[in-house]
């Protein structure tokens, strides 16, 4: 089995629009790049880019694939070779016409000060990342 | 147990600590129910202890080690155990920071809510690799 490099990994985190974050003032400076990558549903999937060795084990790589960034081996290879995101299940279903809310993520979101005109047209990842937002404001 | 309206709680923060400290629960809130508990921390990492056990997983090859800690699924490398633990030890404190500034309401992260405060509760790095793997860290094989 093909295993990566460092950069390949982050290579990966680039082409499948992960967002590494910052190292904010007052936080813990990290000798690891840490990626994060929101996806719809309100999942967030997470990864840390070590420098600990030139590459990676087969049984670590195989953990990596599947606990954090959820894809299957072809998928990472076609990323960083050919620089083609992955389609994860779930991530491109269909929806019907029209943008409709969870009622309980709609309740949360009026409960956290968002005006109800502001709801119209709001998509779920977007809902779900205002919310965020606006927990992190109280 | 006591019950404390956060008026009274705000006045006399230096009792409900050193009670908290003794082993006392000190409930808080702004009306009839609690809303928050001031509780000692070790009896709270004892208790967390208990309910939310690590198991890191150890792959050792010719050129290195590397860790898997599958609670919070996060790893460490490095060119011998020791490295890979204190790799795992960043990677660890790494995740918390992530978890407490985005992960923590994601529902595929949620789950990890008990293991994460494990390690934000130990407030040092040699507290948290005693955390991840035992009492005697340097020998975490198993």
């Amino acid at each position: 089995m093909r295993v990566p490099r460092p950069d390949d990994l982050r290579r990966f985190c680039i082409v499948d629009g992960w967002v590494r974050a910052a190292d904010a003032p007052g936080r813990r400076v990290s000798k690891h790049e840490v990626w994060t990558k929101r996806l719809p549903g309100g999942r967030v999937l997470h990864t840390a880019i070590s420098k600990g060795r030139a590459e990676y084990g087969v049984p670590l790589f195989a953990r990596i694939l599947r606990a954090q960034l959820q894809v299957t081996a072809a998928q990472f290879w076609s990323a960083v070779d050919k620089g083609e995101a992955p389609q994860r299940p779930g991530v491109h279903s269909s929806r019907p016409q029209g943008e409709s809310l969870p009622f309980a993520l709609a309740e949360r979101l009026l409960a956290a000060g968002l005006p109800q005109a502001e709801l119209a047209g709001l998509g779920q990842a977007e809902a779900e990342r205002l919310l965020a937002e606006l927990e992190r404001r109280r | 147990m006591v019950r404390w309206q956060m008026s009274e709680a705000r006045k006399d923060f230096s009792t409900l600590v050193e009670r908290a400290s003794r082993g006392e629960w000190q409930l808080v809130g702004r009306r009839a129910r609690a809303e928050v508990v001031l509780a000692d921390a070790a009896e709270i990492a004892e208790l967390l202890a208990a309910a939310f056990p690590f198991a890191p997983e150890v792959f050792a090859e010719e050129a290195g080690v590397e860790i898997w800690l599958p609670e919070l699924e996060v790893y460490g490398q490095g060119s011998t155990l020791a490295e890979a633990q204190d790799d795992l030890v960043e990677a660890a404190l790494d995740f918390v920071d992530a978890w407490e500034a985005e992960l923590r309401a994601a529902p595929n992260q949620r789950h990890k809510s008990g293991h994460a405060r494990r390690v934000q509760l130990a407030d040092d790095r040699a507290r948290v690799a005693e955390v991840l793997f035992g009492a005697t860290p340097g020998s975490p094989l198993r």
